[in-house]
Parts: structure tokens; C-alpha cells; sequence
């Protein structure tokens, strides 16, 4: 005879969330874990099943899905809360920038690279800090290609602490923040992200920074922002590959939850280190500034500071496509200076702006290198180019390339090449 | 972690396991050869856990965790 179902059984215990197989992992070690020893293994396993494992899936979710239940942590504030958190970060102690241009997607103006970056590298702005860059590298001209694909971490507010060091337990915390999400409570959440901003600056402060990762600030009117600087010299016999893994474990813990970096490749073109690839690596502090701003200086002052500092090797143009978290982001060399470009004195506000020669061009797979190789000639020793992956209204794709002409950044002392 | 001491202990480590372990505090100065000691087989089963992850195979991902609380015994008893 046929067995009915029990209708006043209980649920079944089973795995139904992914966080359930995770807590069970969680159990075994902490009931495992007795002294010192124990417990930082425990808290390194459960680091790693939390920030390796996000893609685990049962029932169809994935921790890195879990964002999706966190109403209201990627809504678009509101004017109000905006000039409150504008507010508030202002009068934070340490140097950041507002998130709350986080969840908006990069424009296509001219600083839209810069923005494209940190919003990929933040997962479209959902503030979550870090990324990781993985290469795979592109036989190219001169100094090559690089592929790098960038995936936001996966912790938020919510899952930042799912593990902590040295205690391996939950945040008590975190399941004050569930109820607030529950209770559509957004002041706490808000407090929250506040604090979880808070907590990574703390961080910031108190994580040791290999001295080779640089931070140099600039001026920019009056603002002045900030980025990080490392090269990576080619070790011998070692790929382009792990010279980019290399470059990022050691660029990564000197980030700040707003910054994303972007690479290039420099072939030094005199000098003793002919035979050298070197990668620099730089993290740009997202631009805070209107979006109808000319905001692409304050890449190049970057450009300048480095080239100023003795990186020898060529402005980078380059392109990123869609700027979507988890999409490649394409980059490529197209053009060496011998020299650093020359920078007008005057200071860039009084100097009437030049359109930006815009040209379409309709894209083959993978066919960016050539597209760049078609610009470079036309290029001056003071243009850049962009690439802006694009989809007209019916969806069809096409990159629309623009070459930027960058003669104002005030006059800064080049330090003499060794 | 040290990055470096990552490295020589687990050779060829996946790059997100030296990313994750490179923000971890310093072991305790009184078990540290032993965690270092530890630091293939953690890499070992990190791998596992990826896997199962990929597969989003929970009793996998579990029979992983229990090897875990096993090498945490081992760790605790010396």
C-alpha cells in the first residue's frame, strides 16, 4: 500500500541553502578546534570556504547570489540619504570617496574608463572590495596583451563577517543585519554599510603594505586623490601570467573597498633592462567628481607621476568590455614614448577644451588589437585611446574609439632616468 | 600570511588560496612549523572544497569538512 505523506511532518533538514553545508563545515571545525593552533586552522578553512567556495549552489543559489537577499543594499539612494552619506563620509578620518556614485553604471565620457574599472572591480558598485585578476595572456605586438578578467569578491555586508580570524565564529552582528534586511529597516542597514566602510578602512590602516606598492596623491583642483603604484619586474623565465598574479597578491592588500586597478605592460626601450617586461600595476581611487566633469586628467596625472618616476614604456589605451562585473577587461599596448610627453604649464581649467576625435568602428570578435593598431599611427606622443564597447538601440554591438588628447596637466618635475 | 611563506611551503599554490591566506594574521608563534607544516594539506583540501563547490555537491563539500576537523585533531594533538 502506498505510503501517504505525513502532512504534519517537519521540515526536512536537509541541505536547502548553500549556507547550510557551510554551517555544517562550520560546526565540525569549531567543535574540533580547542587551542591557538586549532583555531586559526579553523578560521583559514572556513576563510576559504567562504571566500574560494561562493559559487557553491544548492537550490539554485549561490553565495555569491545571495546579494539578491539583501533588499536595499544595491538600491540607488535617494537625494536625501545621498547627501547624508556624502555627510557622513566627509567626516570620516581617513581619505575615501563617496560610494554613492557606487550603483550608478560607468558613463562613457572621457574619465568612463576609470569608472568602468572600479565598477567592475566593486561588482557594479555593490561596494564589495577586491577582485580578482586572472590572466591570460595574448601574444601581441610589441609589449603584448593582456587579458584580465575581473570578479568582484563576493563578500558584502552581510557575508563579510561569515568568518572571523582568530575566533572562526559568526559575527553576532551579521544576524542583526538579516533582521534588519528582514525588517526593511534601512537606517540599520545603512548603519551597517556604514560601519563595514569603517571596518575596511580600519583595515586599511593596520594591513601592512609591501613597501613596493606605492601610494601617491595628486592634485586635481582641489581635490586630491590618490593611487597606488607598483611595478613588477619580470623575473627570468617567468610568464606574463604569474607576473600579473604575482602583481596583484601584492598589490591587493593595499586596496581600499573604492579603488580598482588596471595594468600595463611596459617594454622598456632603452636603458640596461631592454630584454625586461615590466607591469604596472595601478589602483585608481574612483573619481568623485560630476560626471560631466573632465575627469580623464586624473588618469593621466597618474600616467605622468609614473612615467615622471621612471617607468619607461608607453600610455596604455585601452579597453574595457562592457564594464561589467565578471566580464574581461580587455588592455593593450599600442604605442611606446621615448620620452616623457611634454605637459603644458598652464593650468588645465583656463584652457578651452578640444573635442575628442571620435571615430566608429564595427568590431570582429576579439579584434581590438587591430582596432588599436589602426588609431596608434595617428596618435601623437601626448594621445591615448579608449575603446568603449557600445550596443546601438536594436542591441547591435559596435566600439566606438575615441583618441584623447591630453597636452594640460600642469608641469610636474620628471626625476631623471637612471 | 606572508605571501612568500605561502609559497614555500605550498609550491604551485592555487592563486585564491594565496590571495585568501595572504590576508590571514600571522600563525601563533607557538604552533607555527606545525601550521605551516599544515598549509599543503589546507591547500590540498581547498581544492576539494572547490570542486565540490563547482559541483555544488553538498555531501561532497561536507565529506571535505569532516577530513578538516580531522586535520584540526591532528593539529590540536601535536
Amino acid at each position: 500500500m502506498e505510503q501517504m505523506p505525513n502532512p504534519f511532518a517537519r521540515p526536512s533538514v536537509e541541505t536547502k541553502s548553500p549556507l547550510d553545508p557551510m554551517r555544517r563545515e562550520e560546526n565540525l571545525l569549531k567543535r574540533a578546534a580547542k587551542g591557538p593552533a586549532g583555531r586559526w586552522a579553523v578560521a583559514a578553512m572556513l576563510a576559504l570556504s567562504s571566500q574560494g567556495c561562493a559559487s557553491f549552489k544548492i537550490g539554485g543559489i549561490s553565495l555569491a547570489d545571495r546579494e539578491a537577499q539583501y533588499p536595499g543594499y544595491n538600491e540607488e539612494p535617494s537625494e536625501e540619504d545621498e547627501a547624508r552619506m556624502a555627510k557622513e563620509v566627509r567626516s570620516d578620518e581617513a581619505r575615501t570617496t563617496s560610494p554613492t556614485r557606487a550603483g550608478k553604471r560607468p558613463t562613457l565620457t572621457a574619465g568612463g574608463f576609470a569608472e568602468a574599472v572600479s565598477a567592475a572591480a566593486t561588482g557594479e558598485g555593490r561596494m564589495t572590495r577586491g577582485f580578482e585578476f586572472m590572466s591570460g595572456v595574448k601574444a601581441g605586438h610589441e609589449g603584448g596583451a593582456a587579458t584580465i578578467g575581473i570578479k568582484p569578491k563576493t563578500e558584502h555586508p552581510g557575508m563579510r563577517q561569515w568568518w572571523r580570524w582568530e575566533e572562526g565564529v559568526y559575527d553576532p552582528d551579521e544576524s542583526a543585519y538579516k533582521r534588519a534586511v528582514k525588517n526593511e529597516d534601512r537606517a540599520e542597514i545603512r548603519r551597517f554599510m556604514k560601519r563595514d566602510r569603517q571596518l575596511r578602512l580600519k583595515e586599511m590602516k593596520t594591513k601592512p603594505i609591501d613597501p613596493k606598492v606605492t601610494r601617491l596623491t595628486f592634485f586635481e583642483g582641489e581635490r586630491r586623490p590618490t593611487a597606488l603604484i607598483s611595478v613588477v619586474h619580470e623575473r627570468p623565465g617567468e610568464t606574463r601570467a604569474s607576473m600579473l598574479d604575482r602583481g596583484f597578491l601584492m598589490m591587493a592588500p593595499a586596496l581600499s573597498p573604492y579603488e580598482g586597478v588596471r595594468v600595463e605592460w611596459h617594454t622598456p626601450i632603452r636603458g640596461p633592462e631592454d630584454s625586461k617586461v615590466r607591469l604596472l600595476l595601478m589602483a585608481f581611487e574612483r573619481p568623485d567628481i560630476p560626471p560631466d566633469s573632465d575627469a580623464y586628467g586624473f588618469e593621466d596625472s597618474i600616467l605622468h607621476d609614473a612615467v615622471s618616476s621612471g617607468v619607461t614604456g608607453a600610455f596604455i589605451p585601452e579597453a574595457a568590455e562592457g564594464g561589467t562585473a565578471g566580464q574581461p577587461l580587455h588592455l593593450a599596448i599600442v604605442k611606446h614614448l621615448p620620452d616623457p610627453p611634454a605637459y603644458s604649464a598652464q593650468p588645465k581649467r583656463n584652457l578651452p577644451k578640444r573635442p575628442a576625435p571620435v571615430k566608429v568602428l564595427t568590431p570582429e570578435e576579439g579584434a581590438y588589437q587591430n582596432l588599436f593598431m589602426e588609431i596608434a599611427p595617428l596618435l601623437t606622443g601626448s594621445e591615448g585611446a579608449r575603446l568603449y564597447p557600445m550596443r546601438d538601440e536594436g542591441g547591435k554591438g559596435y566600439v566606438m574609439v575615441t583618441v584623447i588628447d591630453r597636452p594640460t596637466l600642469p608641469q610636474k618635475k620628471a626625476i631623471p632616468r637612471q | 600570511m606572508d605571501i612568500d611563506l605561502i609559497m614555500q611551503n605550498v609550491p604551485n599554490a592555487d592563486p585564491e588560496f594565496v590571495r585568501i591566506m595572504n590576508e590571514a594574521p600571522e600563525p601563533p608563534k607557538k604552533d607555527r612549523e606545525l601550521l605551516l607544516a599544515a598549509l599543503p594539506k589546507l591547500h590540498g583540501l581547498f581544492l576539494a572544497k572547490q570542486e565540490a563547490a563547482k559541483r555544488d555537491d553538498a555531501d561532497a563539500f561536507v565529506a571535505v569538512a569532516l577530513q578538516e576537523a580531522a586535520l584540526v585533531k591532528g593539529i590540536e594533538g601535536g
